[in-house]
């Protein structure tokens, strides 16, 4: 499931809804489909427990019959958690500012993995390069990074807890951190297994 | 998920989501139930194969029944082949990461000459022994249908068997010879020997081949008792009651043809001299619109798909295509499913049908002339005028529609410079009409594209003994219409002649070809409708070393007493027919269609659909 892309998940929540019988607005136009929007895309590799969609309902559906509903249509490794009412303003993909991540590595250099830490936070500025569809370009990544702290670790691999901004203000990237420690601190990373742990608003 | 391929390589490769499985409806079994496995293979990207109605059919067809578990193949891409290579990982079925030569069956749908060297790779990567009478017990038996199987023999070698024409009766005998034969302790022979006396069933190494010394076939004569002279093809006379999957698999990521297919009939009233299929799957059965609405209120129900699309060889010769849309609407409309209908002839156009259909965007229309000139088109018998053409785009023009696809076929027999240029005359004709529509009344910004394939003679057409032009003459008519073909709004597409030289060269080859296959896919030919992965040279190369001459196949005239490499097989269609049809092309004679009266090309031998009507009325 992991490997699903964007869209990928996006069809695939089309099509359970569809298969459910959830009376979910649809847009209008050429090719119609269910009005709803997650907060934060999930990269490709990436897995997560803590995922939020807004959907438009029509008709009365109580939370819990359309948590069911959905589950019955989701294939296995997708799975609706519980749901909410919210007022028509609600916009989750606005209102999304950090996300949690577990970051796991294997490498090498990872000894005194939690002082390396320390020092990063504690740069001026931490610059990667970003690729963009003009080219790449650099940017300054440390206030971006929240919070970040080693839960455990042995010598050929660390994890890590991050909390890094998210949202359509400003979103940073898990692996963007990491090389950040590549950069500066001479870590070598074989690789990287990132889970989105929530999302805040 | 998958144990042979770890997360390392699924991170490595492009599109990842390829070799997952897992999607909704596909079938997962307890092993210990399962009598036969079955894995079937469409030798190309999953994205290619997921979007073939045969493969979907065929897949739950043997997944109903309790003692059969059918997962998929598919050939992995570039990258992954190499990491599997790498990591010594062999070819593997979706559904439960088994090794593809662990199976009973392996099946392989052959839908296109160049994938060819795609099956052969897909052996060598299952470590499966690739010539058929290399293989001992311990390997699957590996059997292959679909259309090139009317011409199997360049790649007859590697094969066990083929199963000719439609395979939803003649597959399940022969899973039922099978598992007779696996409880006892019969020998390989004996399988085949079995399998070879059901209709429909092609056992190459039961056949011996002798050539004349001027390479063309001398003999073609069965070496086994079991063995029939013909092998008859099979057909499903009674669609309506065949077997049809009440659920399809809904892939996670993008494919190719990503919606719901009904079948609405199987064959073509038309005739055209160049097309097969036309010809292959005569006669001309339809379902009734009471099931097909039936199957798309199923396969709806069961997979939320945002699309239907109705597959047939001529949509719009379905004698009940009103009645049908009306009720296929009726049934999607309110569950915004949208219906689209392909395949539409340009003398049938109905702008009241593409109304329905296309309820509020104008996307493209597409029509197929073929050729340039009527006299062309009537060699062909392609029945359709420039009149029909002009007021059907009229139409279109007038109704908001501003994009069309007009299809070309270069190369065809008695084709002349003025057939040529004739299609840039249509393009221009249709630019006309569009600028006869009032501005107010026309939408904006014109697309016209004209897109020229290269004719490749194929068996069982009345013009299987044509040559078909040198790639040289192919460039010099598309640089007559590159050069011609100067609008603002038209654009000008061709097709790569020297793939197509290597589609005729394996359309209407023989069992010497087999060995290049084997030389090109050691130079690394794979992928070759690919673009970027079509090696020519190295094809080139390998006919040379073989020595072979490719033009020996597709640029020689062949005499109608030659024996072809695919007389063994009977369609119903006859050879006295195609002849006749041969000399009615050269002759610029139009024949009329199976509805308007019936031209006794012997496919009423299977008693079936249209031959049936036409024999009661």
């Amino acid at each position: 499931m992991k490997y699903l892309g964007h869209l990928d998940i996006l069809r695939t929540f089309g099509r359970a809804i569809r298969r459910s019988g959830i009376p979910i607005v649809y847009s209008q136009g050429f090719n119609p489909h269910p009005s709803m929007s997650f907060a934060l895309p999930l990269s490709v590799g990436v897995t997560s427990e803590g995922e939020f969609v807004d959907m438009d309902i029509e008709d009365d559906i109580s939370p819990s019959e359309l948590v069911n509903s959905l589950n019955e249509g989701l294939p296995s490794g997708l799975r609706a958690v519980s749901a909410e009412e919210v007022d028509n303003k609600s916009n989750v993909m606005a209102d999304v500012r950090w996300a949690r991540y577990i970051v796991k590595i294997e490498g090498e250099n990872l000894e005194d993995i939690d002082k390396k830490v320390e020092r990063l936070i504690k740069r001026e500025s931490i610059i990667v390069i970003k690729e963009t569809k003009s080219g790449s370009k650099e940017a300054d990544i440390l206030h971006d990074i929240r919070d970040i702290s080693v839960l455990n670790k042995d010598i050929e691999s660390v994890e890590f807890s991050m909390e890094l901004s998210a949202g359509s203000v400003s979103n940073l990237k898990p692996e963007f951190v990491i090389e950040g420690l590549k950069k500066y601190y001479d870590v070598k990373v074989y690789d990287i297994e990132v889970h989105r742990v929530e999302l805040g608003f | 998920m998958s144990k042979l391929i770890s997360d390392k390589v699924l991170k490595s490769v492009t599109k990842p989501a390829r070799y997952i499985g897992t999607e909704w409806n596909s079938v997962h079994k307890d092993l210990s139930q399962i009598s036969v496995r079955f894995a079937m293979c469409f030798p190309d990207l999953y994205e290619v194969g997921m979007s073939h109605l045969g493969i979907k059919i065929l897949y739950h067809l043997l997944n109903d029944r309790d003692d059969v578990y059918c997962e998929r193949v598919f050939s992995p891409w570039i990258d992954m082949e190499e990491r599997m290579r790498e990591n010594n990982i062999p070819l593997f079925s979706l559904e439960t990461d088994t090794p593809v030569r662990e199976f009973d069956i392996l099946g392989f749908t052959l839908q296109y000459e160049m994938s060819y060297t795609n099956v052969i790779n897909a052996l060598d990567l299952a470590k499966i022994p690739l010539l058929s009478k290399n293989r001992t017990k311990d390997h699957p038996f590996v059997c292959g249908g679909g259309p090139c199987s009317y011409n199997p023999e360049p790649i007859a070698d590697f094969f066990d068997f083929f199963v000719m024409g439609e395979g939803e009766e003649v597959l399940i005998e022969v899973i039922d010879v099978y598992k007779k034969w696996k409880n006892s302790n019969k020998s390989r022979i004996d399988f085949l020997k079995e399998i070879a006396k059901i209709e429909g069933v092609y056992v190459p190494q039961f056949y011996e081949v002798r050539y004349n010394d001027d390479g063309t076939i001398r003999s073609f004569e069965p070496n086994t008792d079991e063995a029939p002279k013909k092998v008859k093809k099979r057909i499903i006379k009674d669609l309506d009651n065949a077997y049809y999957p009440k659920k399809v698999i809904v892939p996670y990521m993008e494919i190719v043809h990503d919606r719901i297919m009904l079948e609405i009939f199987r064959g073509c009233i038309r005739g055209c001299r160049f097309c097969q299929a036309g010809m292959i799957y005569r006669p001309v059965r339809e379902k009734s619109v009471e099931k097909l609405i039936e199957q798309c209120n199923n396969l709806q129900a069961t997979t939320g798909y945002e699309e239907i699309s109705l597959a047939s060889l001529s949509t719009s010769d379905y004698t009940k295509l009103e009645d049908l849309t009306n009720g296929l609407l009726d049934c999607t409309q309110d569950k915004r499913v949208s219906l689209s209908l392909p395949s539409l002839r340009v003398d049938n156009f109905s702008l009241s049908l593409m109304e329905k259909v296309q309820k509020v965007r104008k996307s493209g229309l597409t029509f197929a002339p073929e050729a340039g000139t009527q006299r062309l088109r009537n060699v062909i018998n392609k029945g359709v005028t420039e009149d029909d053409l002009i007021n059907s785009t009229k139409i279109a023009f007038e109704n908001g529609y501003s994009n069309v696809k007009l299809y070309f076929m270069m190369g065809l027999p008695t084709e002349t410079v003025e057939d040529v240029e004739g299609i840039a005359d249509l393009g221009f004709k249709v630019q006309d009409t569009y600028f006869t529509v009032p501005k107010n009344q026309r939408a904006k910004g014109l697309n016209i594209t004209i897109s020229s394939s290269c004719f490749v003679p194929k068996p069982f057409t009345p013009f299987q003994w044509e040559p078909q032009d040198s790639i040289e003459e192919f460039n010099n008519k598309q640089n007559i219409l590159k050069t011609k073909i100067r609008s603002k709004s038209i654009k000008y597409n061709w097709h790569d002649a020297k793939l197509s030289f290597l589609e005729a060269v394996f359309a209407v080859g023989d069992r010497k070809l087999s060995k290049v296959l084997i030389t090109a896919l050691s130079k690394g030919c794979k992928f070759d409708g690919w673009n970027e992965h079509f090696k020519y040279d190295q094809w080139l190369e390998s006919f040379e070393e073989c020595g072979i001459d490719p033009r020996f196949y597709a640029n020689r005239k062949k005499s109608f007493d030659e024996i072809l490499p695919w007389d063994f097989i009977d369609i119903g269609v006859t050879k006295k027919f195609l002849i006749n049809e041969n000399n009615n092309a050269y002759k610029e004679i139009i024949t009329p269609n199976c509805r308007q009266k019936c031209s006794a090309c012997g496919a009423v031998s299977f008693k079936g659909g249209i031959c049936d009507e036409k024999n009661q009325g």
